[in-house]
């Protein structure tokens, strides 16, 4: 295997293997559960006369809730992953970890290439799975599905 | 120095091993800003053999290693590694590397590790396995082989990336300080490894300041300070003298500085040492002191250690 994906492959097993996905995806799971619980709300609303929303009413404000919420997740995936990067190559520079594999037939640029790979991977994933999840939760609670969800 | 042109011809005449030198540096300048790290530094480690890298801290001993290596890059000066120069990706699948800063995944195991390291040499994945298993036999780590790095103490540590720096049958193996965390035991392994590599072949840059330990092992050494090689040779050359100690009481310090006539003296109040001293100089010395007045208890000659010489070394290059 080329030396990039190999950091690559060493930046996805590093972050599963110290538990920042079984920690992330129990966050998920909580966020998920929790706006599921919200948009179920939704349909159980009633006007001041004591009727129930009609189901236009509460596909209309489901589908603006989840225009948020979805920003919202994009925004804190964003935030979230410059924070973890950011200081992933420096710390290993620091502590030395970087010394001996760059000892290696290996270039730097392949390490600062394989690591963004490596990240940008886990982060598309962890996207497509937090997303596919939060449109699922929100079909069970409401039944809204939007058209063109990609 | 005299030692200097003397060690750039012994090395050119002793290569005993056909084709290039494993480690040659012509002027290697490192500054970091206006901090000299290395200041020329010319040297020549011919294959096959233990060189020892020595100086005291701050000499500039991991800088040269790190050039060396293609970890930072020279502000100006050459150097070749197995006949490439520095930097040469090819060359580094030949090189084994014990960083003086160590640390491994600590998430992975000490076997994922090395295996790391096969893959990045690059060795073809057939040969993993027995790598592997004779790196950590090497090292004496094979019963913790599936543990976690992150359980490891610092000695294991050090001893893991030992073996990392074995993997692959490197023709050159540099190691920086790799004894630092070892207890006396690891340290003995440690040059019981070094001969080993030595004896297939494989030449070792030694960095060190633990000079009895160099004196253990190396066919040769230099001796570095302020960013320069003072002294280099095999240890035979660099070691040719000889220290007399001698007790004896009665002399006062105008006598003692009479006695500088006999080269370089340590004074311990009736200890007193002779950094390097001709053995058939001894009864003129004694003779000395007894026409002063002294009482002499005792005179002891001896072989000249490493230490002898790189403190008077250190003490010469003060004075120049």
């Amino acid at each position: 295997m080329p030396p990039v994906f190999v950091i690559a492959r060493l930046t996805v097993q590093e972050s599963s293997r110290r538990r920042l996905l079984l920690a992330l995806l129990i966050l998920t799971l909580v966020v998920v559960g929790f706006s599921a619980w919200g948009f179920n709300k939704i349909t159980t609303m009633t006007r001041g006369d004591g009727t129930p929303l009609p189901p236009d009413q509460v596909s209309l404000i489901t589908s603006q809730l989840l225009i948020v919420i979805t920003f919202m997740f994009s925004g804190v995936l964003a935030l979230s992953a410059a924070v973890v990067a950011g200081p992933l190559i420096s710390g290993e520079v620091e502590s030395g970890l970087l010394l001996a594999m760059l000892a290696r037939p290996v270039r730097r640029s392949e390490v600062v290439i394989g690591k963004w790979l490596g990240l940008a991977a886990l982060v598309a994933v962890y996207a497509a799975g937090a997303g596919s999840l939060e449109l699922g939760a929100v079909d069970w609670a409401t039944g809204y599905l939007p058209p063109h969800p990609v | 120095m005299a030692e200097l042109a003397e060690k750039t011809e012994a090395a050119s005449a002793k290569g005993k091993v056909a084709g290039t030198p494993a480690v040659k540096t012509v002027e290697l300048t490192k500054r970091f800003g206006h901090t000299v790290a290395l200041a020329g530094l010319s040297m020549t480690v011919p294959r096959g053999e233990v060189f020892g890298f020595l100086g005291p801290n701050g000499a500039g001993k991991t800088t040269a290693v790190k050039l060396l290596l293609g970890l930072l890059k020279p502000t100006s000066g050459e150097g070749w590694l197995l006949g490439r120069p520095v930097g040469d990706l090819r060359t580094r699948s030949h090189i084994g590397y014990l960083p003086e800063l160590f640390r491994y995944q600590g998430w992975l195991s000490a076997a994922e590790v090395l295996a790391l390291h096969c893959e990045l040499a690059p060795l073809p994945r057939s040969s993993w396995k027995d790598e592997i298993s004779s790196a950590l036999e090497t090292v004496g780590l094979t019963d913790r082989a599936g543990d976690k790095v992150s359980t490891f103490s610092k000695g294991m540590q050090q001893r893991l990336g030992l073996g990392a720096a074995l993997v692959g049958e490197p023709e050159l193996v540099f190691l920086d300080e790799p004894t630092s965390a070892l207890d006396p035991v690891g340290r003995h392994d440690v040059r019981e490894i070094i001969r080993g590599l030595a004896s297939r072949g494989t030449a070792v840059f030694l960095n060190s300041h633990l000079l009895s330990e160099v004196e253990q092992v190396c066919d040769r050494v230099a001796v570095v300070d302020h960013g320069r090689v003072i002294a280099s040779g095999t240890m035979d050359e660099l070691l040719g003298g000889t220290t007399v100690r001698v007790r004896a009481a009665g002399l006062t310090q105008a006598d003692k500085n009479r006695l500088s006539s006999f080269g370089r003296m340590d004074d311990e109040g009736d200890q007193m040492t002779f950094a390097s001293l001709d053995a058939d100089r001894v009864p003129e010395l004694v003779a000395s002191i007894v026409s002063m007045g002294g009482r002499v208890y005792e005179v002891a000659p001896r072989h000249q250690t490493l230490e002898d010489r790189f403190l008077q070394l250190l003490e010469d290059e003060e004075t120049d």
